[in-house]
């Protein structure tokens, strides 16, 4: 099959599921109060554009996930390299991290409001936990992947710990931390979307529990909407840099 | 007699030290001596090649040389300005051709890269200079990992079957160009190969090892350029493959 019909395809068939969901509840198979409808979805938009709520509401959501995921990707960065390089880092650390890693960070939402209350803080501290584990062990990992025989090499032409981490290291690690980095932003994403469920006064979450209190599925539908474009908009984003940063890669695979 | 029959000097013949003084070296892995009390000497230019069976222990010597393994036993001298070219081209994938040249070397990039440009010359790959190692062939990936090597002007090049992984045809182009490198810029070269010719071909002194030692040494006095197809080369290539345990009617 050629690329061309290939995209036609993979385009049309959400096209054509929309349309179906718009013919559905016009004819009335589909009620509307149920699960409304394209139509009622845009108008739901352009009423929170009105009501001056679409887009402050967006940037509330965004600057959380933001921060959350720079915290979070923070420290799996710093705890990547450190584990990645240092044998001993690894023996004190790796463990303890990974049990961690194996609870459901969504389990640990109770003990957070206790400990920082209903405000920003546990909602932040959710999004941060989730990005930490995707970059942290995909850079530590890609680390301890490299061709071993590259180190053979800096022995041979004299680097020293800082020129083999900066030629040999780090770009040789660049690819699994940004797989890391997807996860990450991904696992951010999902968890700001459970974090807004709880006491949120602000953002897209609001906006959902708000919709609910009066039973407006336009509304609820959305925001989800919204959640999903961004979430695309984010991966997207995410594929450019990968694909800007490491062009060797490319081709290395293109062989 | 002295030691200098043992050990002729060069035809680069100086007074200066030699780059390379094996002593009583051993190296063991596990209860099994790899190598066994090898005694090495190699001069200031000149060339010597290792020869001998695969598993004989030849590549391990060379990497003891090249300080990339530890003896178990014995002292290992050389010039630290050696430089060392692998089987493999062993380019760094993501950087381009001439940072891979300049790999570890300080400096401004634009010296660094005209650095790079002119050893790229002498290997006939300075158009490639801004490529990804990926787009290279194996010939010209091997090329480039020469002058990386020779960029520092090393006294000592460590050659470890460097034409191992290529093509016949492309084997013969890069030991001719093994050959004029050495004889512009003076190196002394140890090589480790299986290759009979090659070691002909560009050696003054060929060493055969077997059970774990250096079990035979000929002196190559053959003029150069020395040619594939020359007859003089026969009778020597017909005492190492004797040596190799290898008969040939």
């Amino acid at each position: 099959m050629s690329v061309r019909s290939d995209t036609i395809i993979r385009v049309g068939v959400p096209v054509v599921l929309v349309l179906a969901w718009q013919a559905a509840v016009s004819s009335g198979i589909l009620p509307d109060n149920y699960a409304s409808s394209p139509a009622g979805v845009v108008e739901a938009l352009a009423t929170l554009d009105e009501r001056n709520l679409l887009w402050p509401s967006l940037g509330t959501s965004l600057a959380r996930a933001a921060v959350g995921f720079l915290i979070g990707g923070s420290l799996g960065v710093f705890f990547g390299t450190l584990v990645g390089l240092s044998v001993r880092a690894e023996t004190v650390l790796d463990a303890t991290l990974q049990a961690f890693r194996v609870l459901p960070h969504f389990a640990l939402i109770p003990l957070l409001l206790i400990w920082f209350g209903i405000g920003e803080q546990p909602k932040i501290a959710l999004i941060a936990l989730a990005s930490f584990f995707p970059i942290y062990i995909n850079l530590y990992k890609a680390i301890r992947g490299i061709d071993p025989r590259l180190s053979e090499l800096a022995a041979i032409q004299k680097l020293d710990r800082w020129q083999t981490l900066r030629d040999i290291t780090l770009p040789g690690a660049l690819p699994g931390l940004l797989i890391g980095v997807r996860f990450a932003l991904a696992g951010a994403w999902l968890s700001l979307i459970v974090a807004e469920q709880f006491n949120a006064h602000s953002g897209i979450g609001f906006v959902t529990m708000q919709a609910r209190l009066f039973s407006q599925i336009s509304t609820i539908v959305a925001c989800l909407v919204l959640y999903a474009l961004v979430g695309i908009l984010i991966d997207v984003g995410v594929r450019l840099i990968e694909r800007r940063t490491i062009a060797w890669h490319a081709s290395e695979r293109a062989r | 007699m002295s030691a200098v029959v043992a050990f002729p000097r060069p035809r680069a013949a100086s007074d200066e030290a030699p780059v390379v003084e094996v002593r009583s070296l051993r190296r063991r892995f596990g209860e099994r001596s790899v190598l066994d009390g090898v005694e090495l000497t190699v001069g200031a230019g000149e060339f010597v090649s290792i020869i001998g069976k695969s598993g004989c222990g030849k590549s391990t010597l060379l990497r003891l040389v090249g300080g990339l393994d530890t003896p178990s036993e014995g002292t290992i001298r050389r010039d630290p300005s050696l430089n060392l070219v692998f089987q493999d081209a062993r380019l760094v994938p993501w950087r381009n051709v001439w940072r891979n040249v300049t790999l570890g070397l300080r400096g401004e990039p634009l010296q660094r890269r005209d650095g790079a440009r002119r050893v790229l010359a002498e290997v006939g790959l300075e158009d490639r200079i801004d490529d990804w190692p990926a787009t290279l062939s194996g010939g010209e990936a091997q090329r480039v990992s020469f002058a990386r090597a020779l960029l520092a002007e090393p006294r000592l090049l460590l050659l470890d079957e460097p034409f191992g992984a290529l093509d016949a045809l492309t084997r013969i182009r890069m030991q001719n160009l093994i050959a004029r490198l050495q004889r512009d810029h003076g190196f002394a070269a140890l090589l480790v190969t299986h290759d009979v010719e090659e070691a002909i071909l560009l050696s003054d002194r060929i060493l055969v090892t077997r059970d774990a030692r250096i079990a035979a040494e000929h002196h190559v006095t053959l003029p150069r350029p020395r040619h594939r197809t020359d007859p003089s080369l026969l009778p020597l290539k017909q005492a190492l493959l004797a040596d190799l345990g290898i008969a040939d009617a």
